[in-house]
């Protein structure tokens, strides 16, 4: 069992998930047997985060841990079946994922709170967000203007927000519910600085002068039909030289994933045929696989790219 | 085919799901016995017996068996 005595947070948490399902335990000591410490100083972070928002749930710590348990056994495991006898995602239009997840609040409600702990269990998910606190943010400039698109569970933003160098840091989304669902995060969390949250479609938002050095889009491209028409409509609102930090799972079935990404150089494919350059990208294999083996088996892998616009 | 037979067959896949021909699988083996037998690659191999048997299996049936021998039973009366 992973020594967690230096991590409250995580221990605390950790303890909590084992505790109500037992059967997990293997699986989060897997998860957590090779993490740096880098990777487990941001993991308390983010564990810290999701008990603080916990304490402020209907249903406590007990609730959000049995959403994540949900999140598991009852959203991922049936299209996980689908996935791997077809060898596709079950939906493949936006119109389909809206009807069956984003119009049913309390599924979504569950659902988010499932992927909160799963940024601080799952290895590519802990892995991803390491690589934006601890390499993305701390190579923006002095005063930095960030843009997350569909900023969700609140965390990146949150992370930009208490960063000492960020000057503005906004959040679009196309939902209310989900930028009622961020606000009230950050009033729990708190933040040094005031976040943006605005109802805005990318596509179709004033063609106004608001340009950002970075950009964030985390776990979006896979709910979209046309990832690369996203990525363009940012790359257009990015400064020149500023840059997007894109997360994209891949071989990552979830009743709302419609598009299929299948490997890191498709991501990179993705982000350079909207005519951005890449500038670096990381692959996170989920827990248990390593990339060769993630790769060859076709599983979960946690995609990172950092993209110039060169405009 | 006879019940051996069968475990016999569900040895073969899960080594070829797991690339490990050193495995050997009892009825008493369960998931926590094997290295890297996890929630994943459990879905790989049930999906593997479903195209090996000729079965399906509800969303339910995929967690249930607790122990090889457990599994080797389901796969017989899906069978039947």
């Amino acid at each position: 069992m992973t020594d967690l005595s230096s991590y409250p947070a995580l221990s605390k948490l950790l303890g909590r998930v084992a505790s109500l399902w037992p059967e997990h335990q293997d699986y989060i000591d897997r998860s957590f047997a090779d993490r740096n410490a880098n990777v487990m100083a941001v993991s308390e972070r983010v564990a810290s985060c999701a008990l603080r928002l916990a304490d402020h749930m209907e249903g406590g710590l007990d609730g959000l841990c049995a959403d994540y348990r949900f999140l598991c056994e009852q959203i991922v495991l049936p299209e996980e079946m689908h996935f791997r006898r077809n060898n596709r995602y079950r939906l493949s239009s936006f119109a389909d994922a809206q009807r069956e997840c984003y119009d049913n609040a309390p599924f979504m409600g569950r659902y988010m709170n499932g992927l909160l702990i799963s940024n601080v269990i799952w290895n590519n998910h802990a892995h991803a967000i390491t690589h934006y606190v601890n390499a993305y943010l701390p190579g923006q400039r002095v005063g930095y203007d960030l843009l997350e698109l569909g900023p969700g569970h609140g965390l990146f933003v949150y992370f930009a927000a208490s960063n000492p160098n960020a000057g503005s840091v906004s959040g679009w989304d196309i939902s209310p519910t989900s930028i009622r669902h961020t606000r009230a995060a950050l009033e729990t969390l708190g933040v040094d600085k005031p976040v943006q949250l605005e109802r805005q479609n990318l596509f179709e938002a004033p063609d106004d002068d608001r340009r950002f050095d970075a950009i964030v889009m985390s776990e979006i491209l896979e709910h979209l039909e046309d990832p690369v028409a996203a990525l363009k409509a940012a790359k257009a609102r990015l400064r020149p030289g500023g840059t997007i930090w894109v997360n994209v799972p891949a071989n990552s079935p979830a009743p709302d994933h419609i598009f299929l990404v299948q490997s890191p150089e498709h991501a990179c494919e993705l982000v350079q045929a909207a005519g951005l350059e890449v500038a670096a990208s990381e692959a996170f294999p989920m827990t248990g696989a390593t990339l060769e083996k993630a790769r060859k088996r076709q599983l979960a892998i946690s995609c990172v790219v950092v993209a110039r616009n060169p405009a | 085919m006879s019940r051996a037979e069968t475990l016999s067959k569900v040895q073969t896949l899960l080594r070829d799901t797991l690339d490990d021909d050193s495995i050997v699988l009892t009825d008493a083996t369960t998931a926590n016995d094997v290295a890297e037998w996890d929630s994943t690659n459990h879905v790989r191999l049930m999906i593997a017996i479903e195209a090996a048997f000729g079965v399906r299996f509800e969303t339910d049936e995929i967690t249930a068996p607790k122990s090889v021998g457990e599994l080797v039973t389901l796969i017989e009366s899906k069978r039947k």
